[in-house]
């Protein structure tokens, strides 16, 4: 658990993957969850005579590493969608196995694989391999731009947003859940991630925004170059394409120099640092956790 | 669509989804068999709610919308419509429903594979329009655009809070970003078309509203916003040959179900459209039924003159033929 929030500390980019980290790292939950694993693994057994007994063994060690994909695919790189696993192998199967090994050694121990995989090398490299759930990236969104701890009556429509991209939580599509990685993305689904994030990170009014705008102010006039660097360090810090920035440079050589030394300057530059926000949210990177 | 729409336009599909699982022997019920009386003695129709279609089959009371178009002979089913060796498993059976590959894994929805035909060059990025907020899987194809309109017409579009002169600037930056770039990968490739066909259709879609005036009263329910969505952008010709939609599983207001054909709760949901068990009972695990029932509806309804043989359990073929 230690492992796990140490490593939060130092580089997560996304609050809901974290917050997902430590409600299964820590709390209650991982304790129920391996639970469930052992009662599942037990009824096999119990169920099982010796005719069976293989039979047994290789549910079981299939149960394992059906859960240890899950774990993969949730935290690390997009597998394929869970009815082909059967058919297509996993795209690290090194990974896999080193997962399904904690798992079993741990005696389906859910915070032991969860320290294994949080401390691994297959899950520090994996970059733009993951594909943010809708919930992500609303959670994210709002965690960023705060402003949205307190209930308040915009809670029901915000509510809504991710079944707007396509994840109507608790209310699967069908008994097989919803179907991950790149299949969150249609041209709809990315219209409303991105009109979503852009509207939040283009509200100047909301503490998170301001924040991010002060912080930028703080380091004085701003080239085109450093406007660009700065937004993306202080939203992510997220790493973006080659291409894609140099038109993100090329929008801000647009605009020129941003500087708040007057009252004047500063509305435009509230607006100029805003809009390169939202232009950096729109970027295929930033859908990716 | 009315019939008198189908003169001089090239021919329109519009696909609506029913979502989840069909009772087969409660939306075809065979009322004299007395195996139906054995199996359901819980989860059936009671005799006197049974509409009768002839002398053996028969649709419950929540069906009774369709006994009309039988009787004017617009409807015709079509009994045990499945594949052999059915792989007995929902997901699996889903993935051939939606991609029509009975035996090897398909990666292209079938219906992705029609709009590809209609328009090879991609020169209409609004040949296909699906109303949801996710692509279904049926016309999912790589490099075949598909609009997803997710709400109103009216907002389909990227970055609307982005207004004034700017925007134009600013949309043309954000078509650059999504340019594809060689060696960024499959899913970054897929996401440069999926960002920029939009931004193509935009324009397009978002005057479909204006172009249609109806009298029809849509409830104000998500199935009715998506069958409207549908109608004005048909009415507005903008070329879209293929529609999609499904009768969503939430609802924002709920309760208001009144404007589609919802599964009522009597239903023995095992989940699969293709398998379903005679049996009801509480046990989910194996299923007998591969296969099902289809209900083709319209003034081209097929009737086939010659009626076909029960064949024993399966009752293959189509039921009725009336002419």
């Amino acid at each position: 658990m230690l492992a796990g929030l140490h490593w939060l500390d130092l580089r997560d980019q996304d609050p809901a993957r974290a917050l997902w980290s430590v409600s299964l790292a820590s709390s209650s939950i991982a304790r129920k969850i391996t639970m469930t694993a052992r009662k599942c693994f037990s009824v096999i057994r119990a169920t099982s005579t010796a005719k069976t007994s293989s039979i047994s063994w290789c549910s079981s060690r299939l149960a394992r590493r059906f859960i240890c994909r899950h774990l993969y695919n949730f935290f690390v790189a997009d597998e394929p969608q869970v009815p082909a696993w059967p058919i297509e192998p996993p795209r690290d199967q090194k990974a896999i196995d080193t997962l399904v090994g904690a798992f079993r050694d741990s005696k389906f121990d859910m915070r032991s694989i969860l320290r294994v995989l949080f401390n691994s090398d297959f899950f520090k490299n994996a970059r733009f391999q993951h594909m943010k759930s809708p919930a992500e990236v609303v959670v994210s969104t709002l965690r960023l731009v705060g402003g949205h701890e307190l209930p308040a009556p915009e809670y029901g429509e915000l509510s809504m947003q991710p079944a707007y991209m396509g994840q109507d939580m608790l209310n699967p599509p069908s008994v097989e859940g919803w179907h991950t990685g790149k299949e969150w993305i249609n041209s709809g689904s990315l219209m409303a991630r991105v009109n979503f994030v852009a509207e939040k990170v283009g509200d100047t009014s909301l503490p998170g925004v301001r924040a991010i705008i002060d912080r930028l102010k703080a380091r004085g006039t701003l080239a085109p170059e450093q406007l660009v660097d700065g937004c993306l360090d202080q939203i992510g810090p997220i790493e973006i394409g080659a291409d894609t920035k140099q038109e993100l440079v090329a929008q801000a050589k647009e605009w020129g120099q941003v500087a708040w030394d007057s009252e004047a300057h500063a509305e435009i530059a509230d607006q100029r640092a805003a809009e390169m926000l939202q232009l950096i949210v729109a970027t295929r990177e930033y859908q990716f956790g | 669509m009315p019939a008198t729409q189908e003169t001089k336009k090239d021919p329109v599909i519009v696909v609506l989804q029913l979502t989840g699982g069909n009772d087969y022997v409660n939306t075809a019920i065979p009322y004299n068999n007395p195996l139906y009386r054995d199996n359901r003695k819980a989860v059936g129709i009671p005799d006197d709610q049974i509409m009768h279609l002839d002398g053996q089959y028969g649709i419950p009371p929540y069906m009774a919308p369709l006994k009309q178009f039988w009787d004017d002979k617009k409807l015709a089913i079509l009994h045990g419509v499945g594949w052999k060796e059915s792989p007995r498993s929902h997901f699996r059976a889903m993935d051939i429903w939606h991609t029509c590959e009975p035996v090897k894994v398909g990666t292209e929805g079938w219906l992705g594979r029609v709009a590809r035909e209609f328009d090879p060059k991609k020169e209409n990025v609004v040949t296909t329009v699906s109303f949801g907020p996710s692509l279904p899987r049926a016309l999912a194809v790589p490099g075949v655009p598909v609009a997803c309109v997710g709400g109103p017409l009216e907002n389909y579009g990227f970055l609307p809070t982005i207004q004034g002169n700017q925007r134009k600037q600013i949309l043309e930056r954000f078509a650059a970003m999504y340019k594809p770039a060689i060696g960024a990968g499959a899913v970054m490739d897929y996401m440069a078309d999926t960002g920029i066909d939009p931004l193509k259709g935009e324009d397009i879609l978002k005057v479909a509203p204006q172009k249609y005036s109806s009298t029809v009263q849509y409830p104000n329910t998500s199935i009715a916003r998506k069958l409207k969505g549908i109608a004005q952008v048909h009415f507005a010709d903008l070329g879209t040959r293929i529609f999609y939609c499904d009768h969503s599983t939430f609802d924002t207001h709920a309760g208001q179900n009144a404007a589609g054909v919802r599964e009522p709760p009597r239903f023995v949901e095992s989940g699969d459209r293709g398998d379903r068990r005679l049996h009801e009972g509480p046990s989910r695990a194996r299923s007998r039924r591969q296969r099902d029932p289809a209900y083709v509806l319209g003034v081209r309804a097929p009737r086939p003159r010659q009626r076909l043989r029960d064949r024993s359990r399966r009752r293959r073929g189509c039921l009725r033929a009336r002419r």
